[in-house]
């Protein structure tokens, strides 16, 4: 009899993390997607000005990136506890730091060794986090533009460095900003 | 005092339409109709039932030139779900 109620409560539990990953899905307005996408955009931007007005460390443009990470930190605390997040929440807010943490440490390390693989490596992270994040939430836009994503980190390595910012806004276009921009019409259908 | 069990889901197919819904997001007509083993007219049906109560959402559309129909839940079919479930979780007292 225990063994059947402990089936019931486990069955129950499965069901209610079942309803809790559905309920994420549908308050995931896109917001996290294009906040990042457009701030990566005006680094790559301000990169190109800092490049074109002959600064040497035109590569500063990207710390700007830290300031979002810290931005996120805060809105993610204010937002909701992680405790309360369905499973699949954590496991997108586990890999999304994990990438994070990364790309900090390598944008740090690979210049001094490998430079020319810097981007390759950084496009292929998110490639393969916005693909897999896209899985999660069962969202094809986000899936789709994490492959091509992807495929444009093997190109990096082809092409001089000076076109690295316009691959990454392609990139960044294709893996973000599109689908934050599908996301959000989709949260505004769904919210009429 | 136990709570009435929504009518609108109480009822086999209704109901496994829903519970496929909120694990699998979305399914065309002929996804639904294979999991389910019903028959296409009782999918219709149930479908226009759970549609004009606001538990689904229908999208017609063309695919290869054959009509194609996607079926995805919304927020209030969610919501009734969830109550639904509590209900039966307080009818069995776990």
């Amino acid at each position: 009899m225990d063994d059947q109620i402990k089936n019931a409560e486990e069955s129950f539990q499965i069901i209610k993390d079942m309803i809790e990953n559905e309920k994420a899905r549908f308050n995931e307005n896109g917001f996290v997607y294009l906040f990042w996408g457009w701030l990566a955009i005006f680094c790559a931007t301000l990169e190109y000005v800092l490049i074109f007005s002959e600064v040497h460390q035109h590569y500063y443009a990207w710390f700007t990136m830290l300031l979002g990470g810290l931005f996120m930190g805060f809105y993610f605390r204010n937002k909701k506890g992680r405790s309360s997040m369905p499973l699949t929440g954590k496991v997108i807010s586990c890999l999304w730091i994990s990438i994070g943490v990364n790309i900090f440490i390598s944008a740090f390390l690979i210049p001094v060794t490998f430079g020319h693989l810097l981007l390759f490596f950084i496009l292929a992270m998110i490639g393969v986090g916005t693909t897999i994040s896209g899985a999660l939430i069962r969202f094809s836009w986000l899936t789709i533009g994490g492959i091509i994503c992807n495929i444009l980190a093997f190109v990096t390595i082809f092409v001089p460095s000076i076109y690295w910012g316009v691959i990454s806004i392609a990139a960044i276009i294709f893996a973000d900003i599109i689908p934050g921009y599908m996301l959000r019409a989709k949260y505004r259908n769904r919210h009429v | 005092m136990y709570k009435e069990l929504d009518p609108i889901l109480h009822s086999p197919l209704r109901l496994a339409i829903i519970s496929l819904l909120v694990k699998g997001g979305e399914f065309d007509f002929n996804t639904l109709k294979e999991k389910t083993g019903a028959t296409s007219g009782n999918i219709s049906v149930q479908l226009k039932k759970l549609e004009e109560a606001g538990y689904i959402t229908i999208e017609k559309s063309f695919k290869k030139n054959y009509p194609h129909t996607d079926v995805s839940i919304s927020k209030k079919g969610l919501t009734a779900f969830e109550e639904y479930v509590n209900s039966l979780k307080d009818y069995l007292g776990v």
